[in-house]
């Protein structure tokens, strides 16, 4: 029993000693320049063209590099990435990019403008099913080929079509949607009668057709109801067209499709654009724009197929200043300096190490105890001990999005715009970012967060006092009358106690009357997305800096609108920005439409937002970027 | 016996075929689905991710897949994260086992010991003490026990970190912080059964006859006082093993549990069915394994079965 004792504490003693000799890991990292990022949680694939989320860029800009890279110290700007140069036309609906020569992929193969193009097409594949190709509709046809709309391809692209697509898009191509189908369809076409037949036609448009009904509608035309300026020989032809595709076995229409990319030679890529697009060098850095090495991916499998296992640590070539090494599921990733990027002598970090930290908690215990260079975030609570034991480190910066609250305007006490302005009149914002989120927050006094060069809106003001007069223009003198409305929310600790603030404050300020209703996450989205709601807490964080990231949501139709609220002066001054020649004219036109948005107040804004985290005070050259989307290549770890 | 075992494993697959399809329909019924997402998807993108995973399908017609899939060992693809669940499962039961095992040493080493010690000084102040420690055990969640262990010990003791998954030094405080209620709940059971024990006229007859109290305790007592607490770890241990999202979270380890949660709230059906099943199987052969270690220990049950 002695002997067991003694040894045992011998063997405490051993700990001990060996642990007081030990290190921090920090202190460890920062000598071998290994940047350690809490990374909130495990990304959902490392696919440039799969991914949609902020967590996954995090880790796929550390890996692969687009056209141009963020510049690390002013939001406005880009550097050279894979292309040296990029020049656009007058009206910026064309723009080319100049590749460098000694660009490579991790492999040592070299990235050309095929690498470019083929990506583009990949994600923009009707069969691969990218859940963000929209991000890529910026580019001419992208958006047809991506819907795989077959009458525009198969017959308004092609100028020898006897009827030019001006008069051919009257036809219903893409089906109507509120005409309803008989749901014993699944039967078979054959078997419906000839009025169920022509509403299943006008349902799912032409477009969306199977062999059997192009051939039943090639025997009896009528079956469409086509347009009149359409003579009968074109009808048949349109059908013909389509057929022969289906019976050709409905091949990939990229080629005919003219989507707006070309590469002349192997060192340019030029895009073509739907509209004029001065942002485009913003959006090559989001990872929907970069390349990916066709040899691997087509290695692995076809261009059209998802969850294939070309990004396995073992098989991903990527082309950033960073390589994969390991992935541990739920675990951590691991990179280190990729020896085959172009700037090699320029990256300072000889890798990063990312943790899928999903307790906020934990994440900051673990970054005051040593373990971590950053945090992904700061919950509220823990920002003023933060401030005081950690001043070096606590960062509040500005970001990219905006948080607001969606009316149904379908619903009879949100009808009237008097009613959304009033509430939103009543809404304190300063309070609210002073006393619940205290995180630096700032005022939304616009939907559009500042953003440089843009006249950012100032009209949503705290004033009660005009909100009451609303409230008695819009027929509600007496608070009683106006129905009890309610707020939906998520589970979200934050979104509860936003609700519960705006609910206290409509009852002081207006004498209303407001209920909560919390639900999880997926339950929450799915009532939003069939507008089963009065009020929404809701936000959105820009995809890049320029406004339509977020004017675009409030169009019909949009998916995302979610309020019912839509107007045409809006969407006309929308569509007068995306053709206007100069890019202050552009400004003023979309800061226009923004002004409508606020007069009628479909959405009440509430705050922007801030980033709140922890950074160590040994990183090095690490600034403040609105979309806090900072290239690492510019990053260093000295100790102090 | 052999043939008791055999109609045991075959109550626990049709125990886990039920489980299987009652979470399949169940897990279908809540609203949303796994594409249901923040930036609304187009509908097209929608349709032919759903055709990946057959949930364009009628309800019958997946539920079918499910099973021939499930026949091939394959548990399909997470539909949150872009990998089979059988690499999931994989990759986060070995650590979930290891966290399982050192909280249930620690389990047995308190719980045990405590309850037997507690019984046998019945009503004295190491009973009450031992008793009121393991009703706090029993009362405190991991929620609180965890980051309080992080806190206060982890940031102290330089070996020690407060949260992360690399030797066996990571695994202390997660398995106490894991392992308090299941030691809790043992020396309670523990003491009771030990108590029942102690009262029966076989103890009696083994102290009339003048043999030494540890003699008594270790040769007759413990046989009998152990039944109720072998009982209660089968299916305790198949708890452990399976993960605990509390303490993955709050101690960030790669385990199972977090699974459970992470696969409801983001309706990854594939991912929730999988590690229902994983625990349906687990808890089946607890059970079984407690049933065989039981019969072992007590005479009768052998007999009745």
């Amino acid at each position: 029993m002695i002997r067991l004792l003694t040894s045992l504490s011998a063997l405490a003693l051993a700990l001990l000693s060996f642990s007081c000799s030990e290190e921090t890991p920090i202190v460890k990292a920062t000598e071998e320049k290994i940047m350690i990022i809490g990374n909130s949680n495990e990304p959902a694939a490392l696919d440039p063209q799969v991914v949609t989320g902020v967590l996954e860029n995090n880790i796929i800009r550390a890996l692969f590099e687009g056209h141009c890279v963020e510049d690390p110290k002013s939001d406005s700007d880009s550097q050279p990435g894979v292309a040296e140069s990029w020049e656009a036309n007058e009206d910026y609906t064309r723009w080319t990019f100049h590749l460098r020569k000694d660009a490579k992929w991790s492999d040592g193969k070299a990235l050309t403008s095929e690498d470019f193009r083929f990506a583009h097409e990949r994600i923009l594949r009707p069969n691969f099913g990218a859940k963000y190709a929209t991000m890529l509709y910026f580019l001419k046809n992208a958006k047809e080929y991506n819907e795989n709309q077959l009458g525009y391809i198969l017959c308004g692209l092609d100028e020898n079509f006897p009827t030019s697509w001006n008069e051919l898009k009257q036809i219903n191509f893409r089906g109507d949607k509120n005409i309803s189908v008989d749901s014993s369809a699944n039967t078979g076409f054959a078997s419906l009668s000839q009025a169920d037949q022509q509403n299943w036609i006008a349902h799912h448009g032409l477009d969306n057709l199977k062999v059997e009904a192009l051939q039943a509608i090639q025997k009896s035309p009528e079956l469409v109801s086509w347009p009149e300026a359409i003579p009968a020989e074109t009808r048949l032809l349109v059908i013909q067209r389509l057929l022969d595709h289906h019976t050709a076995g409905s091949p990939d229409l990229w080629n005919r499709a003219q989507v707006g990319v070309q590469t002349p030679d192997e060192h340019t890529v030029v895009y073509q654009l739907a509209s004029t697009t001065p942002f485009l060098p913003h959006l090559t850095k989001h990872y929907t724009w970069f390349p990916v090495p066709k040899h691997t991916i087509l290695a692995h499998g076809e261009i059209d197929q998802q969850h294939t296992r070309w990004t396995s640590p073992s098989s991903i070539v990527s082309n950033g200043p960073f390589k994969l090494t390991e992935w541990e599921f739920n675990h951590y990733i691991k990179t280190e300096k990729n020896p085959h990027y172009w700037d090699f002598d320029a990256v300072k970090l000889n890798g990063i190490e990312f943790h899928p930290i999903t307790n906020p908690y934990t994440e900051a215990r673990m970054f005051y105890n040593d373990q971590l260079h950053m945090t992904y975030t700061l919950p509220p609570e823990m920002i003023e001990y933060s401030r005081e034991k950690y001043p070096d480190s606590l960062r509040q910066e500005p970001y990219l999005g905006v948080n607001f609250m969606r009316c149904n305007v379908t619903r009879n006490a949100l009808k009237d715009k008097r009613v959304r302005q009033a509430l939103a009149m009543s809404i304190d914002q300063q309070a609210i970012i002073e006393h619940l989120l205290k995180g630096g927050q700032l005022p939304a006094t616009g939907l559009t967060p500042p953003l440089s060069g843009y006249p950012t809106l100032d009209v949503v003001k705290f004033n009660p006092d005009k909100a009451r007069k609303l409230m008695t223009a819009a027929g509600f003198e007496n608070p009683r009358d106006f129905p009890t409305i309610n707020i939906l929310t998520t589970d979200r600790d934050t979104s509860k106690r936003l609700s519960e603030a705006f609910q206290d404050m409509w009852k002081k300020h207006l004498g209303i009357d407001v209920t909560i209703a919390q639900r999880e996450w997926k339950t929450y989205l799915d009532r939003v997305n069939r507008l089963d709601y009065d009020l929404v807490v809701g936000g959105w964080i820009g995809d890049y800096p320029d406004p339509t990231t977020f004017l675009d949501l409030w169009k019909k139709s949009n998916g995302n609108n979610n309020t019912g609220w839509s107007s045409k002066e809006y969407e006309e001054l929308l569509k007068q920005a995306s053709i206007s020649e100069t890019p202050e004219k552009r400004f003023q036109l979309l800061a226009e439409a923004e002004a409508v948005l606020l007069e009628e107040m479909p959405v009440l804004p509430t705050y922007w937002y801030t980033t709140n985290y922890l950074l160590h005070p040994s990183v090095k050259g690490w600034h403040p970027l609105l979309q806090n989307s900072h290239p690492y290549k510019f990053v260093d770890l000295e100790t102090n | 016996m052999f043939k008791t075992i055999l109609s045991r494993l075959g109550q626990g697959i049709l125990v886990v075929f039920c489980l299987i399809s009652i979470t399949f329909f169940l897990v279908r019924m809540m609203p949303g689905d796994p594409l249901t997402d923040e930036k609304a998807l187009p509908p097209h993108i929608i349709e032919k991710n759903k055709a990946y995973y057959h949930l364009d399908k009628p309800l019958p017609v997946q539920y079918l897949y499910y099973f021939k899939n499930l026949a091939q060992g394959d548990l399909g693809d997470s539909m949150s994260k872009d990998r089979p669940v059988v690499e999931i499962i994989g990759s986060s039961f070995p650590v979930s086992l290891i966290l399982g095992i050192s909280s249930m040493l620690i389990a047995l080493a308190v719980g045990i010991p405590a309850g037997v010690i507690a019984a046998l000084r019945k009503n004295s102040f190491i009973d009450y003490a031992s008793m009121s420690i393991a009703m706090l055990g029993i009362c405190i969640p991991a929620f609180v026990v965890g980051p309080l262990l992080a806190m206060y010990i982890a940031s102290n003791v330089s070996f020690l970190k407060v949260a992360g998954w690399g030797g066996p030094f990571d695994w202390i405080l997660p398995a106490i912080t894991l392992g308090l209620t299941t030691a809790a709940y043992l020396a309670r059971i523990t003491r009771g059964g030990m108590l029942e024990v102690l009262n029966q006229d076989y103890i009696r007859t083994a102290k009339a006859k003048g043999l030494p109290t540890h003699r008594i305790i270790t040769r007759h007592a413990l046989r009998g006082g152990l039944i109720p607490a072998v009982a209660y770890v089968g299916p305790a241990f198949a708890a452990l093993i399976s993960g605990s999202f509390i303490v993955e979270t709050i101690f960030q380890i790669p385990g199972l549990g977090q699974h459970f949660i992470n696969g409801a709230t983001s309706r990854d059906y594939n991912i929730l069915q999988g590690v229902v099943f994983l625990y349906g199987v687990i808890i089946v052969i607890a059970n079984l394994a407690a049933d065989i270690a039981l019969a072992m220990l007590n005479p009768r049950a052998r007999e009745s079965a």
